[in-house]
């Protein structure tokens, strides 16, 4: 069986993602912390608040260098959208097939990753609405929450300090949710750690029936 | 009292030097047969003089009071009454048994008596004709006519009048217990304390200049109105002098009950007092604050304060007193809290600063948070939403809801009482907007968190006792956020709550209804609670679902 290493994860991309893992993660804790006081005791509320905005922006930062480091990139091309309707949706369809059928027959992951092709259809439309409209939301809805006051006129255009922090709270509920998913998809790989290990080496193992996610 | 004091040491008017031997005499005028027409003609006066000359002459009455019975030449001699014998005043004095002996009970008694032997000549009805006297004399029987017209160096009116400066004259009476009673059935006080008058900012001014119409020739006999009435009066004679505090206070919520008719609604006059008014530090000490007089509970609740005891103490003379929160004129209620605020960050300007250090979000807190809720930690909170208009700010007072819905504010905000939701106030406040003029600004719903009693917000204690710890407020269940109430400033600037429904500060509807209220952890929504837990559950069991597919999957490739 023949295996290629390719080197898919750039160094930038691998300290981002992994930063930006840990930062979500302690989103999420602080965030349930910060609503459910009552529930939760790990942390006071006034660190949490304290953390959870220190967090928030440390991943703005990130989120800029990784939006720099695309924008600069011919490696921006992972994150292009295949604009062709049938293409997208007849690839979409074989890879939904394939995660929620071939896979558990042994069949081949329909996707080849290559530097440039790193998502399949399904993952570059989850990974573009992600990163380009709910994460910048979810960081302007934040910032916005960060301080009410100084940013009083955007809260109010976006209908008062109520809907600001129920978008933010909606968008939270989906990253609490995303977050295990994405760990699970992410076991996909040949062997259950193969995604994981080349997140920390960068270089992904194609096989020949390789599945990924 | 002055005034009588200086006729006692022979100032201007020697009227009251010969009263006293008028009054023993009159001890005579109160037998049955006394009085009666003086038809005497031709003074043989002087054969009486012969022993009532003597300065030294004098009794004493059952009281122990010392009555002079000297009488002068001069006096009778320059008296109007000189041509009258003084058997005519004195009808029962027969010089064969004079003195007889006759016991005076007392000064008092006698002065009264007195006024029989003169209305012998002068008929109480001439004299009822003029109102105040009659009121002075007859009804409260105050005065007796020796008082003011002298015994026996009696002058003519005018000639007496002649003698006191503008000022003496008028306390001639006033400086006497007066009052007069309403048709309200409340009573004015009349008198003036001579001293306390000359001890006021206003020692040089003549009684005409705020009495105007009043004279020592003139005494207009207007109905005495009810209270408020007389208070806008005395407001507009403070105001010729003082039209800068008028305007100050035409806003106040004093004047705006006082001008709704409001029982015990203050003028001037009220807190400065008509006749005693204290120079303006006097104002600035404990003892001198005028508001403690109707708002004594108040007071008490904020002598208590760190405030009130930092002022008692002597070592902080900039400690607020009333007025410098609720300001001096334009006196301001808790009703619009936007004033309060700006109170206490007038004297604490580095509050925001200060906060800033520990407190996030520390300016919304401070304008979402009154002072009180934290500083006076034992008072009971309310979540007051205010309806106020967009651009402007200001709050929509219980008297324009009131315009607006023909009157019945709790009847227009629909299950007020019985807990209005979010969706009962939006769309009252709706309701109301369309009622308005269509050029009048936009409302809103405003949430704040406030102390629920007015007199809590006054005990406010020591920085150290304040509330600092976040999950007091920011908790499911926290107490702060038990009571929700719209609330509405009424004319005398304290808040009037309706009360609201607790959910709607977390339903689904709190995201129209209250969307500029929001506390985190305390008032979230349920509907996003449950959300979350469908959500995460949803996930993990299409994760798990694919989990078990795929190690059966695998337990099959094995296998086969």
């Amino acid at each position: 069986m023949n295996v290629k290493r390719i080197y898919i994860h750039p160094l930038p991309v691998r300290i981002w993602h992994w930063s930006n893992a840990a930062g979500f993660v302690l989103l999420i804790l602080t965030g349930l912390q910060i609503r459910y006081r009552d529930i939760l005791g790990l942390l006071s509320f006034e660190t949490s608040v304290r953390l959870h905005n220190f967090v928030g922006i440390a991943l703005m930062g990130f989120y800029l260098l990784w939006l720099v480091f695309y924008l600069t990139s011919d490696k921006i091309k992972n994150y292009q959208m295949e604009l062709h309707p049938m293409k997208f949706y007849t690839a979409a369809i074989k890879q939904a097939v394939y995660y929620g059928y071939g896979i558990f027959r042994g069949s081949a992951n329909p996707h080849h990753t290559s530097p440039y092709t790193k998502f399949n259809p399904m993952q570059k439309l989850t990974y573009d609405l992600i990163m380009l409209l709910v994460v910048p939301i979810q960081f302007l809805s934040g910032l916005l929450l960060w301080d009410v006051q100084r940013f009083a006129g955007a809260v109010a255009v976006f209908g008062g300090v109520r809907t600001v922090d129920t978008i933010h709270v909606l968008f939270f509920i989906f990253f609490s949710a995303f977050l295990p998913v994405h760990a699970y998809l992410a076991t996909l790989g040949h062997t259950p750690g193969a995604h994981f290990k080349a997140m920390f080496t960068g270089y992904e193992e194609e096989f020949e029936h390789a599945k990924r996610t | 009292m002055t005034t009588i004091k200086r006729f006692r040491q022979g100032g201007r008017s020697p009227l009251l030097q010969g009263v006293s031997v008028l009054l023993l005499l009159a001890a005579h005028a109160m037998r049955p047969d006394a009085v009666g027409a003086v038809t005497a003609s031709g003074p043989t006066w002087r054969a009486c003089l012969s022993c009532h000359e003597d300065s030294a002459l004098s009794m004493t009455t059952m009281k122990g009071e010392k009555v002079s019975l000297a009488v002068t030449a001069a006096d009778i001699a320059g008296s109007p009454h000189r041509g009258v014998e003084c058997r005519g005043c004195h009808p029962g004095v027969k010089l064969d048994a004079h003195p007889d002996g006759h016991a005076i009970a007392s000064l008092a008694e006698f002065r009264s008596a007195t006024s029989r032997a003169c209305l012998a000549c002068h008929p109480a009805e001439s004299l009822r004709a003029r109102s105040q006297h009659a009121a002075v004399v007859f009804e409260d029987q105050q005065f007796s006519c020796v008082e003011c017209h002298g015994s026996h160096g009696v002058k003519s009116v005018a000639a007496w009048k002649r003698g006191f400066a503008p000022n003496d004259y008028c306390l001639v009476c006033h400086s006497r217990p007066l009052t007069l009673q309403r048709p309200d059935g409340t009573s004015m006080e009349l008198a003036v304390d001579a001293l306390k008058l000359r001890a006021s900012v206003h020692p040089n001014h003549a009684c005409a200049d705020c009495h105007t119409g009043f004279s020592t020739s003139s005494h207009p006999a207007g109905a005495i109105g009810e209270r408020n009435h007389r208070a806008i009066a005395a407001v507009r004679t403070c105001a010729r002098c003082h039209a800068d505090k008028l305007r100050q206070a035409e806003g106040s919520v004093h004047f705006t009950l006082l001008r709704s008719g409001a029982k015990g609604a203050p003028g001037c006059t009220d807190c400065h007092s008509a006749h005693e008014v204290a120079p303006k530090e006097r104002f600035a000490t404990l003892a001198g604050t005028p508001c403690r007089a109707c708002h004594a509970k108040i007071f008490a609740a904020y002598a208590g304060s760190m405030h009130g005891k930092a002022l008692a103490s002597g070592d902080h003379f900039d400690a607020p007193l009333c007025s410098d929160c609720h300001r001096a004129h334009d006196v301001q209620g808790s009703g619009r809290p936007e004033l309060v605020r700006a109170a206490c960050i007038g004297c604490h300007p580095t509050a925001v600063a200060l906060h800033s250090v520990w407190l996030p979000n520390a300016t919304l807190h401070l304008g979402a948070v009154s002072c009180a809720v934290c500083h006076a930690p034992q008072a009971e909170r309310v979540v007051a939403l205010r309806l106020v208009e967009v651009n402007t700010g200001r709050t929509l007072t219980e008297r324009e809801v009131a315009d607006l819905t023909g009157g019945d504010v709790r009847a227009a905000l629909n299950k007020a009482g019985s807990g209005m939701n979010g969706l009962d106030l939006w769309t009252t406040m709706r309701r109301l907007e369309s009622r308005r003029q269509a050029s009048a600004e936009k409302l809103d719903i405003v949430g704040r968190l406030e102390v629920v009693r007015g007199i809590d917000a006054h005990r406010l204690a020591g920085k150290s006792s304040a509330v600092r710890d976040c999950e007091s407020c920011h908790t499911r269940g926290s107490k702060a956020f038990e009571s929700v109430a719209l609330t509405l400033a009424t004319d005398d600037g304290r808040p009037k709550r309706f009360d609201a429904s607790q959910g709607m500060l977390t339903d689904a509807a709190s995201v129209v209804s209250v969307h500029g209220f929001y506390a985190l952890g305390a008032t979230r929504h349920r509907v996003l609670d449950w959300l979350l837990v469908l959500a995460v559950a949803g996930g993990l069991t299409v994760v798990a679902i694919h989990l078990a597919f795929r190690l059966r999957a695998a337990r099959a490739h094995k296998e086969g």
